[in-house]
């Protein structure tokens, strides 16, 4: 065979073994794939349509809440009615230069509208500037007689705080969109957007503006470099006075990122040692494991546990202390031998209950968080007197409150109420029984250590702290001053608790004493019986009256 | 006959209608402009509590004791205040404070 015989033999080959069959079944599924392609975007289209659509009908609402967020935010007011913070709309008058038909003419009449300002260079070298921002309405009307049509005139609204500083970190910021940033302004942003009732606050400008007063005070006798006061009814949880220092000015729109101006009151997280006796005692009576009148004998000076020394702060405690005495005179072993026998469980749920361990629902959301670390022998004796576990003021002040109004539960709030649920019991009615004669003894007998609150007629009870802040590897000389008092100890009212961030022992102040001794100069001792407690007892002085008469 | 009796209450129930609708958009419109100077009259007084807010704040009236009445105000002594109440006809006076626990 040749070489053409064998091409014409290979085509005929080729050409026989076409099938038209096989070419019909791959169309077949080809349209298959297709149709199930085009099912697949149809369903997606569908889905986006039907989304499109709704959001459409969603963005109604969505415009309607913007424009009312954009022109209107409620009022704030105090539990008497006094504002505190209010939305006004102002004016701002600004100048397109490039709408001025005659500069020079312009710039002398806004030279005697606005004597002290000079828009020269605005005039020349820009497209827009303002004239005056937040212009009365009687320059407002001179300007509009001016009849220029390069005026442009805007309103925007203006949040007034006639308070000022008064109440900058319970209030917190907007920004410039009338977005709360912080305090109650964030937390209820919503409410204050959308309904035009007031948001009434349980706070008492009067009481706010006397404990401030006092709290400025301390700051240049024991240079503190903040501090921080709340004072709540014991028995609703109303707080009627929050207050954390350093604070600013809220009409002055700052931005306020420095630490310094941390919310003492509720964010800032401290070891508050001593006032921590108080809990240990109440768990141990709460548990039935002592009464006020226990004794324990032979108590040591120092004891060591898993290498760190606990001693006592005073060498001249007795070594036989009731429980009672215990607490009085502020013991630190007497302390950790009763969180010894209360045992962790006990002792952690008892921190529990009463809100120590737990995270506080607070109507701000700058809140801080109990920080402590493992449970353990040493833990348990080292809480017993208030070391190695920090937490908040203001859970703090919900501690003393439920442990002094008879055990009941409360919730600390800044916003009044319509109506108080009746509050359910959670300690034994036996610990605030046995425990306010207690804290009355520790600040008006002498081997107490709150002697300068003692104001005569309110019967303050209360518990010293003084703590050293925690450093690097142990502990600094810096200190950590707190008092938390309940009044009148009889039927228990009110809580008050204030701190003292790092204050110093001033050798120059004149301590004037309540029992009518001789006033006493030259102290050394950093202590929350020296500084914190001297402090109570100047705003004990000036509240008291408001609270006996108004309360 | 029936259908006269029907026709009537039919034509008494459109008249009624309309004279209620109108004299009801009347009062919409007399509620609506009340609630409107309300609303302004509300602004006004809010801008004045606000003046009045500030005029009287705590710190103002310290000021305003410093720059007036400098040694003129005393402080009261709560304990020679008395509360006055009366229960069943009786008039009951208490010590707001005490001295004696």
């Amino acid at each position: 065979m040749n070489e053409i015989d064998k091409k014409k033999k290979f085509l005929e080959e080729y050409n026989s073994e076409f099938s038209y069959n096989e070419q019909k079944s791959n169309i077949i599924i080809s349209f298959e794939r297709i149709a199930f392609i085009f099912f697949i975007f149809f369903i997606i289209a569908i889905i986006f349509s039907s989304k499109v659509i709704l959001l459409s009908i969603d963005d109604k609402e969505f415009k309607n809440k913007i424009l009312k967020k954009e022109n209107f935010r409620s009022s704030i007011i105090d539990k008497k009615g006094n504002i505190l913070a209010k939305t006004v709309t102002v004016v701002n008058v600004g100048i397109n230069p490039n709408l001025v038909i005659d500069k020079e003419k312009l710039l002398i009449t806004l030279k005697l509208l606005f004597p002290k300002k000079n828009f020269q260079k605005q005039m020349y070298g820009k497209n827009f500037f303002y004239v005056k921002k937040k212009i009365s309405q009687e320059k407002l009307e001179k300007v509009l007689l001016l009849g220029d049509k390069s005026f442009i005139h805007e309103e925007k609204l203006a949040r007034i705080y006639p308070n000022g500083k008064l109440f900058s970190h319970v209030l917190g910021q907007i920004d410039d969109d009338n977005n709360g940033i912080s305090g109650l302004e964030k937390a209820f942003d919503y409410e204050l957007t959308t309904s035009r009732k007031p948001l009434v606050l349980t706070l008492d400008t009067e009481i706010q503006y006397l404990i401030r007063e006092e709290l400025l005070k301390s700051k240049e006798i024991f240079q503190n470099i903040g501090s921080a006061a709340i004072l709540m009814n014991i028995n609703t949880g109303d707080i009627l006075s929050m207050i954390s220092l350093p604070d600013f000015d809220l009409n002055k729109r700052e931005n306020i990122n420095d630490l310094k101006y941390i919310n003492r009151a509720t964010k800032g997280v401290y070891e508050f040692g001593s006032v921590f006796k108080t809990f240990t005692i109440a768990a141990g009576i709460n548990y039935d494991v002592i009464k006020p009148e226990t004794e324990f004998k032979e108590l040591k000076k120092k004891i060591v546990c898993a290498g760190n020394a606990i001693s006592e702060y005073d060498d001249k405690i007795p070594s036989t202390l009731t429980a009672e005495d215990i607490l009085i005179r502020s013991g630190n072993i007497g302390s950790a031998r009763i969180a010894e026998k209360i045992g962790i469980d006990n002792y952690h749920k008892f921190l529990q209950i009463i809100g120590i361990l737990t995270n506080i629902n607070f109507d701000i959301q700058e809140v801080g968080e109990t920080q402590m670390g493992r449970w353990g022998k040493c833990k348990l004796l080292t809480v017993g007197f208030g070391h190695g576990i920090a937490t908040t003021l203001l859970q703090l002040t919900k501690a003393y409150s439920i442990i002094s109004n008879g055990g009941y539960d409360i919730f600390p709030t800044l916003i009044k109420k319509e109506k108080y649920l009746k509050s359910k019991r959670i300690l034994n009615k036996e610990v605030s029984k046995n425990l306010n004669p207690i804290l009355r003894k520790i600040v008006s007998t002498d081997e107490g250590t709150a002697s300068f609150a003692n104001v005569e007629g309110y019967e303050i009870g209360g518990k010293t702290g003084t703590a050293d802040i925690a450093s690097k590897g142990g502990y600094s000389k810096k200190k950590i001053n707190t008092f938390a008092s309940v009044f009148p100890t009889s039927n228990p009212k009110f809580t008050l608790v204030v701190m003292l961030d790092q204050p110093k022992a001033n050798k120059e102040f004149i301590y004037h004493y309540r029992d009518g001794r001789n006033p006493y100069k030259g102290n050394w001792r950093n202590t929350a019986g020296w500084t914190t407690v001297w402090v109570t007892g100047q705003i004990m002085e000036k509240i008291g009256p408001i609270l006996a008469t108004k309360y | 006959m029936k259908k006269i009796f029907t026709f009537i209450p039919v034509i008494f129930l459109i008249f009624a209608t309309t004279v209620t609708k109108n004299s009801t958009k009347q009062l919409d419109k007399k509620i609506f402009d009340l609630n409107e100077n309300l609303r302004v009259l509300q602004d006004r007084f809010e801008l004045v509590m606000l003046e009045y807010n500030y005029l009287t704040s705590p710190n103002k009236l310290i000021n305003y004791q410093k720059k007036y009445f400098d040694n003129e105000l005393i402080e009261a002594d709560l304990e020679n205040l008395n509360w006055v109440e009366i229960k069943n006809k009786k008039i009951m006076i208490n010590k707001i404070l005490s001295k004696n626990e």
